[in-house]
């Protein structure tokens, strides 16, 4: 286990502004033009009331500072349950913050699992959920 | 909200039933494509595509084959990866729905995806829960 991974360890937070210019590059990159995200006018007739970021753009946000901590391990044996609480909107700051929650060893392999959320500036939790990494690169 | 078809996609969300399987998808995951990618979601990435990334096209690949209400959003996603894709892979992703709600108030699905790297083992595997407008 390396040492800069222990049970209560603060992970590093991701901080991101979401613009409507990002939600429209996140289109173009992905493909995913649902008007609720690109089309304002469309948006603000829904119950949403507006544009809101694509999940997966706001989950990227959260696989980035798993991947900070756990760099190569997550993108081998990460795992992810995240559950979408709130939009993420054009001119949110959203934090992404995590905590290693457990660590357990099965067959001479540590398991780190640690609590997720990402909230924006009011400090209401836009994603919440759990990852768990095999860690391979200490074998 | 009346179901809308668009016209690059082919099945409506009421002529998709549980236990439907979408076409296996294959697209390769290049450098343009990887490094616009890290520029959006304004990361350095690693020199490997981006485990999200996947994800995201894995889920591109699925809405090219189904035609869901303008205003469809995600409420969970879970997703478990098991090896690095070096950039410029050719990736195939199988996926499905494995649950269908229709109700006058709520309409759901969950898909399920499975991506196989170019030697055919398992790369990543998702779930993807998709609420509708009613």
């Amino acid at each position: 286990m390396s040492k800069e991974i222990c049970l209560g360890k603060i992970l590093s937070p991701v901080v991101r502004n979401i613009t409507q210019d990002k939600i429209n590059l996140y289109a173009e990159a992905s493909g995913d033009f649902n008007p609720i995200h690109v089309d304002e006018s469309f948006a603000a007739r829904t119950a949403l009331g507006g544009t809101v970021a694509h999940g997966m753009l706001v989950l990227s946000y959260i696989s980035e500072i798993m991947s900070r901590a756990f760099g190569r391990d997550w993108s081998s044996g990460g795992k992810l349950s995240m559950r979408f609480k709130a939009p993420a909107r054009p001119g949110d700051e959203v934090t992404v913050t995590g905590k290693v929650d457990s660590i357990e060893e099965r067959d001479g392999v540590s398991y780190v699992t640690c609590s997720l959320s990402c909230c924006n500036q009011k400090g209401e939790t836009v994603v919440a959920g759990e990852a768990t990494v095999k860690m391979i690169s200490e074998r | 909200m009346s179901e809308e078809k668009r016209e690059d996609a082919g099945i409506t969300f009421s002529e998709l039933s549980s236990g439907y399987e979408f076409p296996v998808a294959s697209y390769v995951l290049d450098a343009a494509l990887v490094s616009r990618y890290l520029e959006v979601v304004e990361s350095e990435g690693d020199g490997f595509v981006p485990p999200l990334a996947i994800a995201a096209y894995a889920m591109k690949a699925m809405m090219d084959v189904i035609s869901l209400p303008s205003g469809a959003i995600h409420a969970s996603q879970e997703l478990e990866f098991f090896k690095p894709v070096a950039v410029g892979s050719e990736v195939k992703c199988r996926s499905r729905v494995v649950r269908k709600v229709s109700r006058s108030q709520m309409k759901m699905m969950v898909l399920e995806m499975d991506v196989l790297g170019e030697d055919g083992d398992t790369v990543q595997l998702g779930k993807a829960t998709v609420i509708l407008p009613p």
